[in-house]
């Protein structure tokens, strides 16, 4: 399949890598239909995040059809449209099982050196380090989903790629980034940065805030 | 864009960042300031970030901190600040006791998608909102490594880009 590889400082490729398959029982193959390049990406184009390898596959946003599921998948079926969250979630752990699914404890398949660094790992997540796992990202053709029952969003009929493709990042990020700030109603919001993250998160807290609130400001990045 | 959603903008390589917060809330500083931009900042004209920067190309430090400062100075005590923005790695000149002395929460981490997305589903479903509006570039994944271009110039409005495969 093609993809957009990684080999060092600005300098991602279109290339051809072998197609994914499912190596794990729980694995859903994703043909991908639409995908983005994230402001985190741009880290990883400077080369400012560690631990990534030459030839790793790159890109986090992105959505498709199933198009393969292995035998230990219930929750996904063949020919179902769906979004791909960045984090990786087993959904069975304490921490998926606290909502906390940047941090489930089980998919980063590089825990132990995650751990050594940071005191305790994040989530496996899609096309970055290989610090949190090191799985190949979805700026590709097909895309390998490892946890497939706990890692989609499905789709409802009628919405178009453009409309569901945030909720995998940027928009549920900036919504988080609100809605931990407890926006009382007289509340003054800054945003500092006026990229994707940023302007999601002006909406988030327009529509998050309670009634009647109407104070944002926001920093554009330049 | 932002200015659309019924926001004021400020431009930080236009004016004071810090004054034009401080008029806009009576001199009391925002009650919650969200970054929104990471380990990457751009304020090059502040002794601060140049910096960072130098630090950071020697492996000195691994990020940019100078949003994290501005807001820490400009928040109002007593405040929140969230941090969705990108960080690596170990910092230098952080004005930790500004912040404890302020009495600031710290809200960070990377997002627990699922945690939100059923709700953000029925929001986009019901029509409050479409997340499209920030899309500004579409191409093929053959452009792609163009397009990381564009997108980090900002060239051609460039906000947000769209890859099919």
């Amino acid at each position: 399949m093609k993809a957009l590889v990684w080999h060092k400082k600005e300098d991602i490729r279109y290339e051809t890598v072998p197609d994914p398959e499912i190596e794990e029982e729980g694995d859903a193959i994703i043909k991908v239909s639409t995908c983005a390049i994230c402001g985190s990406d741009l880290h990883l184009f400077h080369n400012f995040i560690p631990a990534m390898k030459p030839g790793d596959v790159v890109g986090h946003e992105m959505m498709g059809e199933v198009v393969e599921v292995g035998r230990g998948v219930t929750k996904l079926k063949k020919g179902e449209r769906v979004v791909i969250p960045f984090t990786i979630n087993c959904d069975e752990c304490d921490q998926c099982r606290r909502g906390n699914f940047s941090l489930c404890e089980r998919s980063n398949r590089n825990k132990p050196l995650a751990d050594k660094l940071f005191g305790h790992s994040t989530a496996g997540l899609f096309g970055y380090t290989h610090l949190t796992g090191g799985y190949a990202g979805g700026q590709a053709e097909y895309l390998r989903v490892p946890f497939a029952d706990g890692t989609h969003i499905k789709v409802p009929d009628g919405l178009s790629d453009e409309q569901v493709l945030f909720l995998g990042d940027i928009f549920p990020t900036g919504w988080q980034a609100a809605v931990q700030c407890e926006i009382k109603r007289t509340d003054t919001v800054a945003i500092w940065g006026a990229g994707p993250v940023g302007q999601m998160a002006v909406r988030s807290a327009i529509i998050s805030a309670p009634g009647r609130w109407s104070r944002s400001t926001i920093f554009p990045s330049g | 864009m932002a200015a659309a959603a019924g926001s004021e903008t400020i431009n930080f390589s236009e004016e004071s960042v810090i004054e034009r917060l401080d008029d806009l809330t009576d001199g009391k500083g925002p009650d919650k300031c969200i970054d929104a931009v990471g380990l990457e900042a751009h304020a090059s004209s502040h002794i601060d970030s140049l910096m960072d920067r130098a630090k950071q190309m020697t492996m000195m430090a691994n990020d940019r901190v100078h949003v994290l400062r501005e807001m820490i100075y400009v928040c109002r005590a007593g405040g929140v600040i969230s941090v969705p923005g990108v960080y690596s790695g170990l910092v230098d000149k952080f004005p930790i006791g500004m912040s404890m002395q302020k009495g600031l929460t710290w809200r960070m981490g990377q997002t627990h998608v699922r945690r939100w997305t059923d709700d953000l589903t029925r929001r986009i479903e019901e029509g409050e909102i479409d997340p499209s509006f920030v899309i500004t570039h579409e191409a093929s994944l053959a452009e792609g490594p163009g397009m990381y271009r564009t997108f980090r110039n900002k060239q051609d409005g460039c906000v947000k880009v769209v890859l099919k495969p």
